[in-house]
């Protein structure tokens, strides 16, 4: 089940908050947050029944280890658990791709398991090793089962993070002056949940639409709908993450929560290194304090800085998905902090906007790599980008993509307004694109907003616009083409 | 003032969704809660979202049903044939549980006097179950509740509904007779180029047994109930002409004896029926030997639906208990002897 489905919305929503508010209006709080824990694992189920035993038995084991960690102080106790986790996420996540890149190198004939992966178990596995090195760190760390499987488990970050440290969720959970409703915590759940809501399905997803045309048509693009396709891709990966984070947030804050911050307006960085204080900053927190400050941090000279810094990228890369395209992502952004660290100075002293403009472009150039099904579709695209030709606009895609881009409600208005339906469209994208990349490095955030928060009655129309917008797009009317005809 | 954002929000949320509902439950373009308005004809043009509403909610006293082969058909041309009220239920690449969900949406809510029906080989062999396209459930279900899916579905008002509204306010409205109908390049060039499979090289013939167990479930579940039970209905049933060449791929592919196994079979379970009038279409030597009147190795051109219309009529290649095992077996021994080489590579 998504957030952006009409039984999210309609159903687990508002009886997950009934049922937890009921309950603790009662005075029932282990029962709110049992009836929280069961409410979370319905919602992983409903996204695969199968692999709800293999992810509660990985949450059940992590948690059996860390008593005997806290118990023993047994360092053979830790690296058992780290080792448990890695290997469980590499066993449903990386065996066919090792499988597959052997088959290749060696000629070999191993067969690819019929694996299906648990859905955000690259989440889960980061969640859990946190848990297991802090309570390693400090045996004061103790929690019950039902704490602890919450914490895991809970709905709003589960399947696509944030990666939630222990210590960000349940000392909220114990503090009993957030049991109760809180008007502007919902308020401000409500506004966050609207605006992430409308920056995936209304943006992201039409982004998407483009991007998918792009990159399922590498062979006939040329250098301007080659641009086009990376750029949707770079304008849906924001805002599909960052609506996403906005959702998390929203969620958290109906239920009386403060989810930790996980992008903080990325595209407005001027270089490698604050871009990666504002992306995913959960994910960059977590590897800066697991990896690599345990491999040596800045510690061990500057040769050896460098490598650590090197290592948690490619390690970054892996962790986002098994395929070359990733990993060459994350070496490209390793090369390029390292770089950066390298000429720290004279990247801090560059102007502005020369360095944004530097840094945006190779953020949309490693994006190339992320999204590309494969690394030869990934140089295919570059090579159709640097060839330069811009071709005419009837031609390589164009219409095709600005087709994709126009959402029906906008269809009947520029037919109803327009002649030239077909260069109605391409404008229209054209001039969408512009406003909505000017929105990213201009505007200020979800966090931003809601630190500035006054409900009035105009944010309550905006919310419900949105709502509605975001609902009635939850739906389509699908053709398919018979192609045998 | 929070609990007044929060009471206006869901308020304002509520009245836009239930105004945008209204709106879709008015002009209904998939027929779900009512019959057309009177002063919005329908705009016929999506089978897989109108047909249980066009089943469930129009006037008629007959139906054609089938898949791109019987979508050629003008349902006028079997009106005037049959004195009768025909609508289109067809689907392209149809499976059995498309009968089924027609015939039971049909029969539920109607008194039909004809089934006109094409019944192709690939429904009958596919897996049972298995649909071609996935359909909208939520319009084929009596579950109100996934009708979130059509009220609250932004395609549907500003796809579907505004085309209704739009062509009836320019009185553009397409003729219902047309709904479905197709063209193409219909020539000897055409049907030849759709050739996948080397017509030189013909396979050792190999088992598939499943292809009759599937056609056993798909016929025994979804299509002889509705028959069987409703013997005032007269079923016009036709086996599609597909040209040789489709029976050459067959052939040359090595389950040409398990298709004929299901051929038999079919035949043999639709004859046990008095209702029914069974058309064994795949020998009429004058059309399956023509490659000028198809597009492909199987699509022929409205030319041939409308004389099959006239066949219905004169009952002309029908057959009966005790003729229909001599046909098959004299086209099985045609199809297997046939010169393919030379016909396919000889102006």
């Amino acid at each position: 089940m998504l957030f952006n489905s009409y039984s999210f919305v309609f159903l687990f929503l508002p009886v997950a908050l009934s049922g937890y508010y009921f309950l603790n209006a009662k005075g029932k709080y282990q029962m709110g947050e049992n009836f929280l824990l069961v409410m979370s694992v319905i919602f992983y189920g409903l996204f695969d029944i199968k692999c709800v035993p293999i992810i509660v038995a990985s949450v059940g084991i992590n948690y059996t280890v860390s008593l005997l960690i806290r118990k023993t102080q047994s360092k053979w106790g830790l690296f058992g658990g780290i080792a448990f986790n890695v290997l469980l996420l590499s066993y449903f996540k990386y065996t066919n791709f090792v499988l597959s890149n052997l088959n290749n190198l060696f000629s070999a004939e191993f067969s690819l398991l019929n694996l299906v992966v648990p859905v955000g178990i690259s989440f889960i596995t980061f969640q859990q090793i946190s848990y297991l090195v802090d309570v390693y760190r400090n045996s004061e760390v103790k929690y019950c089962l039902r704490e602890y499987m919450l914490y895991a488990l809970f709905f709003p970050y589960v399947i696509s993070g944030p990666i939630v440290r222990h210590n960000q969720l349940i000392p909220q959970l114990r503090d009993s002056g957030r049991k109760k409703f809180n008007s502007e915590q919902f308020a401000k759940g409500i506004y966050a949940f609207a605006l992430g809501l409308g920056k995936k399905v209304l943006i992201a997803d039409t982004f998407a639409n483009v991007a998918n045309v792009g990159f399922s048509n590498i062979s006939n693009l040329n250098a301007l709908t080659a641009a086009i396709a990376i750029f949707s891709y770079t304008m849906q990966i924001y805002f599909d993450f960052s609506g996403y984070s906005d959702m998390v947030m929203g969620i958290g804050n109906m239920f009386n929560f403060d989810m930790p911050m996980n992008f903080n307006s990325p595209y407005k960085a001027t270089n490698i290194l604050d871009f990666w204080k504002r992306w995913h900053m959960s994910l960059t927190s977590f590897l800066t304090e697991y990896i690599y400050y345990p491999l040596g941090g800045n510690r061990k000279g500057t040769i050896r800085t460098y490598v650590n810094i090197f290592c948690v990228f490619l390690l970054s890369g892996i962790w986002h998905g098994a395929s070359w395209g990733f990993i060459v992502w994350g070496v490209m952004h390793g090369i390029a902090n390292v770089i950066t660290r390298l000429f720290k100075k004279q990247v801090l002293k560059m102007n502005k906007v020369l360095s944004w403009l530097l840094l945006f472009a190779f953020i949309n150039f490693t994006w190339i790599f992320f999204r590309a099904s494969t690394l030869s579709d990934a140089f295919m695209l570059v090579k159709a980008l640097f060839n330069f030709d811009i071709g005419t606009l009837n031609a390589h895609m164009f219409p095709e993509m600005a087709s994709a881009f126009i959402l029906p409600e906008i269809s009947v208005i520029i037919e109803i307004l327009f002649n030239n339906i077909s260069l109605s469209n391409m404008i229209f994208m054209m001039l969408t694109f512009l406003v909505v990349f000017v929105c990213t490095i201009v505007m200020p955030n979800v966090n931003e907003k809601l630190a500035l928060f006054k409900p009035n009655l105009l944010k309550a129309l905006f919310c419900a616009i949105i709502f509605v917008w975001c609902i009635v797009s939850f739906s389509g009317v699908t053709s398919f083409i018979y192609v045998n005809f | 003032m929070y609990n007044k954002f929060i009471k206006c929000t869901l308020g304002l949320t509520f009245a836009f969704l239930i105004m945008f509902a209204m709106f879709v439950i008015v002009i209904d373009p998939f027929f779900h809660y009512h019959k057309p308005l009177e002063f919005l004809k329908p705009v016929v043009n999506n089978e897989r979202y109108q047909n249980p509403g066009i089943a469930r909610r129009f006037e008629y006293d007959s139906i054609l049903i089938g898949s791109s082969m019987a979508q050629n058909f003008y349902v006028s041309e079997l009106n005037e044939a049959f004195d009768c009220d025909t609508v289109k239920l067809t689907y392209p690449a149809i499976r059995t549980g498309n009968y089924k969900y027609m015939f039971e949406a049909a029969f539920d809510t109607h008194d039909i006097n004809n089934v006109f029906m094409g019944l192709d080989i690939d429904p009958l062999i596919d897996t049972y179950g298995n649909y071609y396209f996935p359909l909208p459930e939520y319009l084929y279900d009596q579950n109100i509740f996934n009708d979130v899916e059509y009220v609250f579905n932004k395609e549907v008002l500003f796809g579907e509904a505004y085309q209704s509204v739009k062509h009836n306010y320019k009185g553009t409205v397409p003729d219902i007779n047309e709904a479905y109908t197709w063209t193409g390049h219909f020539s000897k060039e055409s049907a030849v180029g759709s050739i996948f499979w080397d017509y030189n090289v013909v396979n050792d013939p190999y088992e598939a047994p499943q292809y009759l167990d599937n056609a056993k479930m798909n016929l025994g579940n979804n299509i002889l109930p509705y028959i069987k039970t409703n013997p005032d209905t007269t079923f016009y049933i036709f086996y599609p002409p597909y040209n040789l060449l489709w029976w050459n791929w067959h052939l040359c592919r090595g389950d040409l004896n398990a298709v004929f196994d299901v051929l038999e079979y079919t035949t043999e379970q639709l004859l046990q029926y008095e209702n029914v009038k069974l058309f064994f279409l795949h020998d009429v030597e004058k059309v399956v030997t023509n490659l000028e009147l198809y597009k492909d190795y199987n699509h022929y051109n409205a030319d041939v639906n409308s004389e099959i219309i006239q066949w219905f009529k004169d009952e002309k290649y029908r057959v009966y208990p005790e003729t229909y095992m001599e046909r098959i077996t004299n086209f099985k021994d045609y199809v297997e002897s046939f010169n393919y080489v030379e016909w396919i590579e000889t102006d």
